[in-house]
């Protein structure tokens, strides 16, 4: 190994450290003992202890502290809403961006343009309105209210990144299948879906992250039954005695866990090129 | 097998970009049918609107009889070949030719029966568990022919399948398309901007320009009698010399007048001449017509042009030369072993029954 290759290694290494460190500090905090937590140096090597994971789905907090929590429902939530909206929000949204990619409509460009226009104001700016609208519709605290709005956020993402993936890929393909006998949709769904498929799970994963993540409107407009993971963990910050922070890293340790599953799965489709390598002569 | 027809087709792109007007087109049972023109001719418009890609703003398509300007796609039984193969990427060759089969409800022994079949015309047997992109770019030239073969259809259409390749598989596939043409007597369209190709292939050839057919005939007829000056100079290679001048009056002579030459104009054209505005005509001559050997040019005293040579290309086969008449210039095939120097001077005649003589203004050809 030369010289340029090891200061090379060295670096990668250095900045994986300083990202990974507080998603590290969190994990190590999951499997100590609150004595552990607080010692002073931080202790490396430790018994590590599940008792701070048991203590999410007990209704009563490890060490008394004043949290009575059902972090499964919050967990089933965030996943219900998450996965949902994410789900819509690629089936319509690659629907939509083939048609913008195919199909020259009247104003397509315009109607690109506002489509992406609805996520130019920041999210602090759109939620009293959506608050009011909600009130009005009857849709706070409802599953069907959480999954239209987090649709509605990931609908222009997917249909401006899927669109530039259907542009790339020869509409001639397309037009083969249709003089083998398949109808327009036929084509889109067994020709040139099968060619995207890294855009979709490029899409899949970062609107996942995007809701999995979401904060702003979730404390605004869900309540008890409709809780997800973050708001019930900033919850958990205001008990009467004290942050329980084993606690707290148990939960989070628990909540980057399918994020970094799904990543891992589409891993093989994120690495772009892999599979769109269209033919050419 | 079927025929095509299409009746005062026009194809206008929104909001006024005329790309075919007013096409008629019959292609017979078993034809092989060349589209031929310079690129955005509108040829492969007309092609994509036969196979249905492509609406059709006025007139109809018919294939054997039946009506099919606004049948879709995949209820036309025809397939096509496209210049960039457009292969299903995601599917073995296999599953590529399977696929309009597929589409069709085919039973699963007769499609590995066809597709079997076509790979071994094609000489594909080999490739069918392969990737497209495993493939190169005449064995993707292939599997794309395969695709199309397997569902037996009543026409087949390409759209420029040769271009991709290189010249050396060019000239080996136009054979073996020729060859396959014979063997599955079909009656096949075929989009190209290469003369040559359509000029070997097809039975009858179709030369477009600017969204308007210029002629349709035989390829021999096309060379011989052009209907126009674009065809004149579209067929052929190197194409045929055009020499701008004017008709004048000699005593009791016509002639064509241009610089460093005057030439007798044959007496029938005299009255059809007199179409052309200011007398501006053009004359054109292939260049194995132009002749500079003694025993030919001594015999027409009258004809004779008296010539710079500026380029000599040997090509092996036979010579082209370069020829200027003060500022006539034009270009001369003469046997292989014939080499004049450059910077020459020397006699030179048009073989008389050879010329052709367009109208300046309009192009149309006075002699076809």
């Amino acid at each position: 190994m030369n010289l340029k290759k090891m200061l090379r290694v060295v670096l990668i290494v250095a900045v994986s450290a300083l990202y990974a460190f507080p998603v590290l500090w969190v994990v190590l905090t999951a499997f100590k003992e609150r004595i552990d937590i607080f010692t002073q140096p931080p202790k490396l090597f430790f018994t590590p202890t599940l008792d701070n994971f048991a203590s999410i789905f007990s209704d009563s907090a490890s060490d008394g502290s004043a949290f009575s929590s059902d972090f499964g429902r919050y967990f089933l939530n965030s996943a219900l809403l998450s996965f949902g909206s994410v789900f819509t929000a690629i089936v319509f949204g690659t629907m939509g961006a083939y048609a913008a990619s195919r199909f020259p409509f009247k104003n397509r460009d315009f109607a690109m343009f506002s489509i992406l226009s609805t996520r130019m104001l920041p999210a602090v700016a759109v939620v009293i309105p959506v608050y009011l609208l909600y009130r009005t519709l009857n849709l706070m605290n409802t599953y069907l209210g959480m999954t239209l709005l987090y649709t509605a956020f990931n609908l222009p993402f997917v249909i401006w990144m899927m669109r530039s993936f259907f542009d790339e890929i020869p509409r001639e393909i397309e037009e083969a299948a249709m003089m083998d006998g398949s109808s327009r949709f036929r084509a889109f769904y067994r020709v040139a879906l099968p060619q995207v498929k890294s855009g979709i799970a490029g899409a899949a994963v970062i609107s996942l992250l995007f809701t999995w993540n979401e904060f702003l409107f979730a404390s605004m407009l869900t309540g008890e039954e409709t809780r997800t993971v973050p708001i019930a963990l900033a919850q958990t910050l205001q008990g009467e005695r004290g942050v329980d922070w084993g606690k707290l890293a148990a939960i989070e340790t628990l909540y980057i866990l399918p994020v970094l599953i799904a990543a891992a799965l589409l891993q093989k489709y994120l690495l772009r090129g892999l599979t769109f390598g269209t033919v050419k002569g | 097998m079927a025929h095509v027809r299409i009746e005062n087709v026009h194809k206008i792109y929104p909001p006024d970009t005329v790309a075919v007007q007013n096409a008629n087109i019959e292609a017979l049972d078993k034809e092989f049918l060349a589209l031929v023109g310079p690129s955005g001719c509108g040829k492969s418009t007309l092609l994509r609107m036969i196979a249905g890609l492509e609406s059709v703003t006025e007139g109809d398509i018919y294939i054997d009889e039946r009506r099919v300007t606004h049948v879709l796609p995949k209820d036309r039984n025809i397939a096509m070949v496209f210049q960039n193969y457009a292969l299903y990427p995601h599917m073995t060759v296999y599953k590529n030719m399977a696929f309009g089969l597929k589409m069709r409800k085919t039973p699963k022994r007769e499609i590995e029966r066809r597709v079997k079949n076509a790979a071994e015309i094609l000489g594909i047997e080999e490739l069918l568990n392969r990737r497209p992109q495993h493939l190169s770019g005449g064995e993707r030239q292939r599997a794309a022919l395969g695709r199309a073969i397997v569902r037996d259809p009543k026409v087949f259409l390409f759209d420029e399948p040769l271009s991709n390749l290189d010249a050396q598989l060019r000239a080996q596939m136009r054979a073996e398309l020729k060859k396959l043409h014979a063997r599955l007597e079909a009656t096949m369209i075929y989009v190209t901007h290469d003369q040559t190709e359509a000029m070997t292939m097809g039975d009858r050839i179709i030369v477009l320009k600017e969204g308007a057919i210029q002629q349709i005939a035989t390829p021999l007829h096309l060379y011989v009698q052009p209907k126009n000056r674009f065809v004149a100079q579209f067929i052929g290679n190197p194409p045929m010399n055009l020499i701008e001048g004017r008709m004048a009056t000699r005593e009791q002579r016509r002639v064509f007048e241009a610089p460093g030459m005057e030439l007798d104009l044959p007496r029938p054209l005299w009255p059809a001449l007199q179409a052309a505005p200011d007398g501006e005509i053009v004359l054109g001559v292939r260049p194995e017509h132009v002749r500079i050997d003694p025993e030919f040019t001594q015999t027409r005293p009258t004809a004779r042009i008296s010539a710079v040579v500026e380029v000599v290309e040997p090509l092996g086969s036979e010579t082209l030369a370069y020829l200027n008449a003060e500022g006539s210039v034009f270009i001369a095939k003469m046997p292989p072993t014939s080499l004049p120097r450059v910077n020459e001077r020397l006699e030179a005649a048009f073989e008389p029954e050879q010329i052709h003589f367009f109208n300046a203004a309009s192009g149309e050809s006075f002699t076809a």
